[in-house]
């Protein structure tokens, strides 16, 4: 028999608020955290606003790549929440981001009109590879049975929730801390990202009419999980239960979703089936919703197709019309929203939607403030640039 | 929870040393100087103008042994469903060219970084497809669309322990029955200038130690193949640094455990373990024929 699989203790850090209680109520009151951009000089760029994180405590900010100390406060919370205090030969590490960061901003006014060797010899103090995080916390927490380093870009948070769901479910490993963080919020990723043409310069507006772009945002999200024997016979609060996990590929196209949304489709069927429940018995979806022209009606497309008639009547959460798109770190801080909604019984609202977009309409959770809500089973779906694809189900544990 | 048989029936690499597996086997090294494959004939070699256009080097070596070791399997006879793709990727290796001219752009009177200028000057010599060759997933998902690979996918990045993430995910995959074929992939372009100082400022080469920039495939089968792979288990030991292969390839980071799985599958006679950042991958194949 499969283990069954918990979540005792999570860390989140967002633009609407680092830690449990401050991102709990910046969901409930509608909390925008998307503003003028200030950790970086931004004022001549095309794109000023993104989702910033302005409360991370001192001790754990890091200069150079703002992600790492995300990382190291979300994780600090979550094993605090399990009642852990480090790592051990039982415990998978499975976190992950996305861009590697190639610090300009430390070269500000330095000299610059170097030569190669010079920008080499600067680039070993400029340049964070993508495991830094995962090294400082295994330094600060002794060894884990593995340390996974995953770059599946927006399906990182997702995708290691899944993967590590799956080894603990298999008894592989007893627990797991998964999860992604993130910030591209910089001269470089913000930058970039303008040139792609990807980037609203007016705000995160998923699946509205007026939709213009993704909003970047950063933070972190992390979980502590473990199988729910050990939950109980420590005595753990149980914070919720994963109970299925899908991931696909688009083999599509490079920076567009799918027209026919074949990725998401079977990524949210193989999850349900994962679970062994039908449409029917998800009660809320935490969608993609990024606010781009082509996201947005695939992926309300792909859920009516995958939903039917349920679809109609299926709360519709778009939480990065508060956060804007953490990237990396977005799927794991959306299913801490979804613990959110389990324990509050109340479902974020789209702070952005005013009326949906032609191709956008759900039943979305609309207002200026979370709304009642009262079910048990929440589906949430990761959907990354390039074409990786995640969803997984949270369930209420009710013993 | 039933296991099915791990087979290996494609393997592909391209490195320094040589444009395909043939080429590798029949090398007796050492290397002993930092090498990298041409990109431009790599590139003419993998014959997809449209997609090399958004490929960092890591991605162009990638894809060129993802096109040796599927021109093997019969993938065709697979559901793409049920093919996953799990990828290991080196440190990113920009343009340097354009970055030297992004500094420049944006020097003030003084000469000094003016970020302001920067956002203005600095961007604006910057090709607009970076973004693709940085972001770390992108060489795996180039080589999905290449091949219509739909499964379920893992990536990883950047040094020899994700390597070794990436092959134990993809034995997982096909051993717990979660695909039917999987693509295991590897691209490293560690002789990238940036690369190289990161590697040697940081201490990450030893003395005298040299890399060789590779791409590395395998293309994993529940269905048959010429290999049985075995057994295989990755964790944390703790172990100082081994890389059986470093002396006579040279280090080829992210790509090393592939590389060394490929080569114990083709019949060379290695240790099956490797060890890095006190992660240690153990491997053991054995030849067969089931096709």
């Amino acid at each position: 028999m499969p283990h069954r699989v918990v979540i005792t203790g999570f860390g989140v850090v967002s633009p609407i608020g680092t830690g449990k209680d401050s991102f709990f109520a910046g969901l409930s009151e509608g909390r925008c955290g998307i503003g003028p951009i200030r950790c970086f000089p931004a004022d001549n760029l095309e794109v000023r606003i993104a989702g910033e994180v302005d409360d991370l405590p001192e001790e754990f900010q890091y200069s150079g790549d703002r992600k790492i100390g995300f990382a190291l406060a979300a994780i600090n919370e979550a094993l605090t929440m399990a009642g852990e205090c480090g790592f051990d030969s039982e415990l998978l590490l499975d976190i992950g981001s996305s861009l590697e960061v190639y610090s300009v901003q430390a070269l500000a006014g330095r000299e610059c009109r170097i030569t190669i060797d010079e920008l080499l010899h600067l680039n070993a103090d400029i340049r964070y590879p993508l495991d830094t995080a995962g090294r400082l916390l295994i330094q600060r927490y002794g060894a884990p049975k593995r340390f996974l380093n995953n770059v599946s870009a927006c399906a990182v948070g997702v995708q290691t929730v899944g993967h590590a769901f799956g080894m603990i479910q298999r008894g592989e490993c007893r627990r797991a801390l998964a999860g992604g963080f993130d910030s591209m919020l910089n001269t470089l990723g913000v930058g970039g990202f303008q040139k792609l043409g990807a980037l609203s310069a007016n705000g995160c507006r998923p699946f509205d009419a007026s939709r213009s772009g993704l909003v970047l945002g950063e933070g972190a999200g992390m979980v502590y999980l473990e199988t729910l024997d050990d939950a109980l016979k420590f005595g753990k609060t149980i914070y919720g239960e994963i109970v299925g996990y899908g991931s696909t590929l688009d083999a599509c196209n490079l920076s567009a979703p799918d027209e026919s949304g074949d990725g998401a489709i079977r990524a949210m069927s193989l999850t349900l089936k994962d679970a062994g429940l039908g449409p029917e018995d998800i009660d809320l979806i935490n969608t993609h919703g990024t606010g781009t022209s082509l996201n947005d009606p695939v992926e309300s497309s792909a859920i009516h197709k995958v939903f039917g008639d349920h679809a109609k009547n299926l709360p519709a959460v778009a939480v990065k019309s508060m956060t804007g798109h953490l990237i990396a770190a977005a799927g794991a801080m959306e299913l801490i929203s979804c613990i959110y909604s389990l324990l509050e019984h109340r479902a974020p609202c789209n702070i952005g939607l005013e009326k949906a977009g032609r191709g956008c309409e759900l039943n979305h959770v609309t207002g200026k403030e979370a709304r009642e809500w009262h079910g048990r089973t929440i589906l949430t779906n990761s959907f990354g640039f390039g074409g990786q694809n995640g969803s997984l189900i949270i369930r209420r544990y009710e013993g | 929870m039933p296991e099915y048989p791990v087979y290996i029936s494609g393997i592909g690499m391209v490195s320094g040393v040589g444009w395909n597996v043939t080429e590798h086997l029949g090398f007796a090294g050492p290397v002993t100087v930092d090498i990298a494959p041409d990109l431009e004939e790599a590139a003419q070699r993998l014959n997809a103008r449209r997609m090399v256009k958004y490929m960092s080097s890591g991605a162009l070596l990638m894809a060129l042994a993802a096109n040796e070791a599927l021109a093997q399997a019969n993938i065709s006879s697979y559901d793409p469903n049920r093919v996953g793709l799990y990828a290991a990727t080196g440190l990113a290796a920009g343009n340097i060219e354009e970055s030297m001219a992004a500094l420049h752009a944006s020097a003030d009177e003084n000469g000094k970084l003016d970020l302001s200028r920067f956002n203005r000057e600095g961007l604006a010599v910057i090709n607009p497809l970076m973004s693709f060759k940085v972001l770390a997933n992108m060489p795996g998902c180039i080589v999905s669309i290449m091949h219509k690979i739909k499964g379920p996918n893992l990536l990883f990045n950047p040094f020899e322990d994700q390597g070794m993430n990436a092959v134990f995910e993809a034995y997982r995959a096909i051993r717990y029955g979660e695909a039917e074929g999987a693509l295991l992939l590897a691209g490293d372009f560690s002789s990238h200038p940036a690369n190289l100082a990161y590697l040697r400022e940081n201490n990450l080469l030893a003395p005298g130690e040299v890399v060789n920039s590779a791409g590395v495939a395998l293309f994993l089968s529940s269905k048959s193949g010429q290999t049985l792979f075995k057994n295989c288990d990755v964790s944390y030991t703790g172990e100082a640094f081994v890389d059986p292969l470093a002396v006579r390839f040279g280090r080829t980071i992210a790509a090393a455990p592939l590389l060394q799985l490929a080569l114990m599958a083709r019949g060379v006679d290695l240790p099956g373990r490797i060890s890095a950042f006190g992660q240690t991958l153990t491997m053991e194949v054995e030849p067969c024929r089931t096709v």
